[in-house]
């Protein structure tokens, strides 16, 4: 459990940017003035509509995860997992520095029908409306969820996988959890600070699986926590 | 509208024909032309309620919450998650799955099933039909399984194939949806709400019920809903979606202002002049509506495909499933059943089918460009031959001074006498040469009056003009007059009629004494576009009925090299179908009105609009002004609409065969070949509106301002 562990912190860490995107939708979650409790309610159906996203974006990243893993040599498939999805977590943990390698990522046909469905959900009443609207908040392209769903298709398969989003989202949920019960907020300077460090950690994640694919097995930092240096390669 | 009968869809404006999809929205049944459309009018309608608008869409997302997390623990016992030895576990992750399928089914089932019944009461048989077929197939297996302990449940296929299928659909409309608001304003010309000026205020009504007389405010901004001329205030107006002009016209009391052009910063009352539907605006409206809903040759044939493709699909399933209840466990049967079920579900032929024409349509449209059908805009992306007429597409139609000669004494001179009397005629060249005389600036002064003017027909005119007697006309009617030329003059009138031109002669008093060449000009744009259209890989040719020495000249200055001239229409007729004999789909470019057979026999007649009525001409694509160089953007545009459509359809029924294949071979999941089956609907999709956002990057002017 221990490399879960890991993955939640990192995705505590890495709500300093949900506090940034998702903290407006969590805020407008409409609160019920009537009983404190029926807020509670709603923010914790809109944030398990969230997680259960993540984990299904896991399931399906473990699943091509797997299906790569064992279309080759494991050994070999593994390292070219890995380097594949260390690059792609780089790539995202630069974007929290604001450097894009492209830019108008995601604003395809889905998006704005997306979004424009979302707003709708916001205003609703009802316990259903918090979970639709955390089930499309799942799906809103956002750089941290790419850079952990790039983590969970190197875990190579489903299990790992979905195990690996539940952690991270759990990881999300307590900041996102204060942010709507309290109204928790950060100042701009922080919120920029707290953005980097989110930052510093995918890259730190992107680089460790990185070398996972890179780096002979001798060779690996002994002090990684055992789920960074990954199943030995060759393991089943 | 009383061509198109049916209603609109709701949603994207597409006629929604008379089997029009009839959803409940806020109390009140609307039309629609698909389920898709319903769901996102009800997400996205304005006027439906809020609440009931937010109900779709939880549907939605609580059906994907329930679907995820089917989808999460079936994956994890397709993987053996939980071993042999934990069987129970095995037993209750069943149980739990059958408990979030139920709801799930209901949630997003309802509209679907409620939509193949609606079909089937009809009479037909929908895609929908198959996914409620599919989806209970698997429902009810698994159920059962779950009872009599049998050994596979697929809660995942029934709960996935609904949430795709919905999500599809909703994408689908989404785009038509996005597609439409190039259409809108052109589609809800008639629906408009016009505010006529009445004894006490303002009256609301259609723009279809506003009559001669009537005055009309149009504010800033809005869209001129009749012809008619200003009475009161300032503006501009931008008249490029009608008349191709692309600078702003300014409008003033006594101005005439155009139906479906755009007032600009001022509001003005306007007299209306002819009734709101009468307007050339009404007409491409209501040609355009027409339009998209004659449905294309592709999407007939994807129809009749589909209608036989269904039961079809039914038999194949069945059979597959009998093949393998053979030869299988049943749950291997119905298994690869499901699939081939599944996998066939023909979502995408019908994207595939229209949507890029549709788009097409829509974006032309939005530049003034009427295309009768799509099925025109399919055979312009066929055409390797555009054939022009000369006169009034090529040249600008109206003839204009080239040449000049006196035999003695200022010519300048002779042409402002000339013009003098020329005033008294309507003829072509005697308007050119009033304003020939006007241009040389050498009439600063007004024009003598001519006085006993007589009119020769086909010959000229012969009158006086200050105290001369005084004639204009062919080098004929100096014959007949008995008049003296010039042995010079009389070289030079041989030179002039050899270059192609068209001549007159202009005498005082019995002599002979200048001669004035007129040819029609060629439009400054018309060189350009035929060299463009030559590197789309297409031969162009003139035919005229002109002069063949007219028709050289234009020929040599447009650098074509195959020209016939002095063709009655019969013979242009018989010319373009010898062309077409010869295999080749033949555009035809013309006025509209003069050559309207001409303009039929071709593969697509191309009526240049200027200033013809769209009502009157064959064309079935008409431009909105007489400029030419909207030609090779509308060939791009089709071309590309039909790479678009052919790579959807050939994408969307060779994954379906694939998918077939492999699904009655029983090697495909059925959960996989309904997340195939989204995928397939999505790629459709998504590569109709890139090929769109692709020419929109290019320069094309997309948005209407509305």
């Amino acid at each position: 459990m221990n490399d879960l562990l890991w993955i939640g912190l990192a995705g505590a860490a890495g709500s300093f940017h949900c506090l940034g995107m998702c903290s407006v939708f969590a805020w407008s979650l409409a609160p019920s003035s009537k009983a404190r409790w029926r807020t509670v309610g709603r923010q914790l159906l809109y944030n398990s509509g969230r997680v259960v996203t993540y984990c299904f974006l896991g399931v399906m990243a473990g699943a091509l995860g797997h299906y790569v893993v064992h279309s080759g040599p494991v050994g070999i498939t593994q390292r070219v997992l890995a380097i594949v999805s260390g690059l792609l977590m780089i790539v995202m943990a630069l974007q929290f520095y604001g450097i894009r390698l492209w830019t108008n990522f995601g604003t395809g046909i889905g998006l704005g029908t997306l979004l424009g469905g979302i707003r709708k959900l916001l205003q609703t009443p009802g316990a259903a409306a918090p979970l639709a609207f955390g089930v499309f908040n799942g799906f809103l392209p956002c750089p941290l969820v790419y850079a952990f769903v790039a983590q969970a298709i190197a875990a190579g398969s489903l299990g790992r996988g979905v195990l690996t989003m539940a952690a991270f989202g759990l990881g999300t949920f307590p900041a996102m959890l204060l942010v709507g019960l309290a109204g928790v907020t950060l100042g701009p300077r922080w919120r920029t600070g707290g953005v980097r460090v989110a930052g510093s950690i995918i890259l730190l994640f992107g680089l460790v699986t990185l070398a996972r694919g890179v780096l002979p097995m001798a060779a690996m930092p002994p002090m990684l926590p055992r789920f960074l240096a990954g199943p030995p390669a060759g393991a089943p | 509208m009383s061509a198109t009968s049916g209603a609109l869809c709701s949603h994207c404006l597409v006629p929604a024909g008379a089997n029009a999809y009839r959803g409940l929205v806020a109390g009140e049944e609307l039309p629609f032309c698909c389920f898709g459309c319903y769901l996102a009018y009800r997400v996205h309608g304005e006027r439906g309620e809020e609440a009931e608008a937010a109900l779709s869409l939880i549907r939605l997302g609580v059906g994907a919450f329930l679907a995820m997390n089917i989808m999460l623990l079936s994956l994890l016992l397709y993987t053996h998650a939980f071993g042999a030895a934990e069987a129970h576990v095995r037993r209750a992750v069943e149980v739990v799955l059958g408990a979030l399928a139920t709801p799930a089914m209901v949630i997003l089932g309802w509209p679907i099933f409620a939509d193949a019944w609606h079909g089937l009461r009809r009479g037909r048989l929908t895609t929908e039909s198959m996914i409620v077929v599919g989806a209970s197939a698997a429902y009810a297996y698994s159920v059962s399984s779950l009872f009599t302990g049998g050994d596979r449940v697929y809660f995942d296929t029934a709960t996935m194939l609904l949430v795709l299928f919905t999500l599809g659909r909703y994408l689908d409309a989404a785009t038509r949806a996005r597609a439409a608001r190039n259409l809108a304003p052109l589609l809800e010309a008639e629906r408009a709400p016009v505010r006529v000026l009445a004894a006490d205020g303002f009256e609301m009504r259609p723009a279809t019920q506003v009559v001669p007389g009537d005055r009309v405010e149009v504010r800033a901004g809005e869209r001129f809903p009749v012809d008619g001329e200003v009475v009161e205030g300032r503006s501009w107006a931008d008249e490029a979606l009608v008349t191709g002009e692309s600078e702003p016209v300014d409008k003033a009391a006594g101005d005439r202002v155009i139906a479906g052009t755009t007032n600009g910063n001022g509001s003005l009352i306007v007299a209306t002049l002819a009734s709101g539907a009468a307007t050339r605006w009404a007409q491409i409206a209501r040609a355009v509506r027409a339009a998209l809903d004659r449905r294309s040759r592709l999407q007939d044939l994807t129809d009749r495909i589909a209608t036989w493709f269904l039961p079809a699909v039914l038999i194949l399933a069945a059979a597959v499933w009998v093949f393998w209840s053979d030869r299988g466990s049943s749950w291997e049967a119905l298994s690869a059943a499901l699939a081939t079920l599944v996998v066939a579900c023909p979502c995408a032929l019908g994207p595939a089918a229209y949507l890029a024409s549709f788009l097409a349509v829509g974006e032309a449209a939005g530049e003034g460009i009427v295309i009768r059908s799509t099925r025109a805009l399919e055979q312009l992306a066929t055409v390797r031959t555009v054939v022009f007429d000369k006169t009034g597409s090529l040249t600008r139609g109206t003839p204009s001074l080239v040449a000049l000669e006196a035999a003695e004494g200022d010519a300048a001179a002779w042409l402002e006498a000339g013009a003098a009397l020329a005033q008294a005629d309507s003829h072509p060249l005697a308007r050119a040469m009033v304003e020939a005389a006007g241009m040389r600036g050498t009439a600063q002064r007004r024009l003598a009056r001519p006085t006993q003017v007589q009119a020769r027909p086909g010959e000229g005119l012969v009158g006086s003009v200050e105290g001369s007697e005084l004639a204009l006309g062919s080098a004929g009617l100096f014959d007949r007059l008995g008049w003296a030329i010039s042995p010079e003059l009389a070289a030079r009138v041989r030179e002039l009629e050899a270059a192609g031109s068209s001549l007159v002669l202009i005498g005082r008093d019995g002599q002979v004494g200048a001669v004035a060449a007129f040819a029609d000009e060629v439009k400054p744009e018309a060189r350009a576009v035929i060299e463009e259209l030559g590197e789309r890989g297409l031969t162009t040719m003139i035919l005229s009925g002109d002069r063949p020495a007219a028709v050289e000249r234009v020929a040599s200055k447009l650098g074509t090299t195959t020209w016939r001239a002095g063709l009655s229409p019969e013979e242009k007729v018989a010319a373009i179908d010898e062309l077409m004999r010869a295999g080749r789909g033949v555009a035809m470019v013309g006025d509209g009105l003069n050559d309207g057979p001409v303009l039929a026999a071709a593969t697509v007649g191309i009526a240049l609009g200027s200033g013809s009525e769209l009502a009157r001409t064959s064309a079935e694509i008409v431009t909105a002004g007489p400029d030419l160089s909207a030609l090779p953007r509308l060939l791009d545009s089709a071309r590309t609409a039909g790479r678009t459509t052919r790579v959807n359809l050939t994408w969307a029924f060779g994954y379906n065969a694939v998918g077939l294949t492999a699904a009655a071979a029983g090697l495909l999941q059925p959960v996989l070949a309904a997340g195939l089956m989204a995928v397939s609907s999505l790629v459709v999709v998504a590569n109709a509106m890139r090929s769109v956002r692709r020419k929109a990057a290019a320069g094309l002017r997309l948005e209407v301002q509305a």
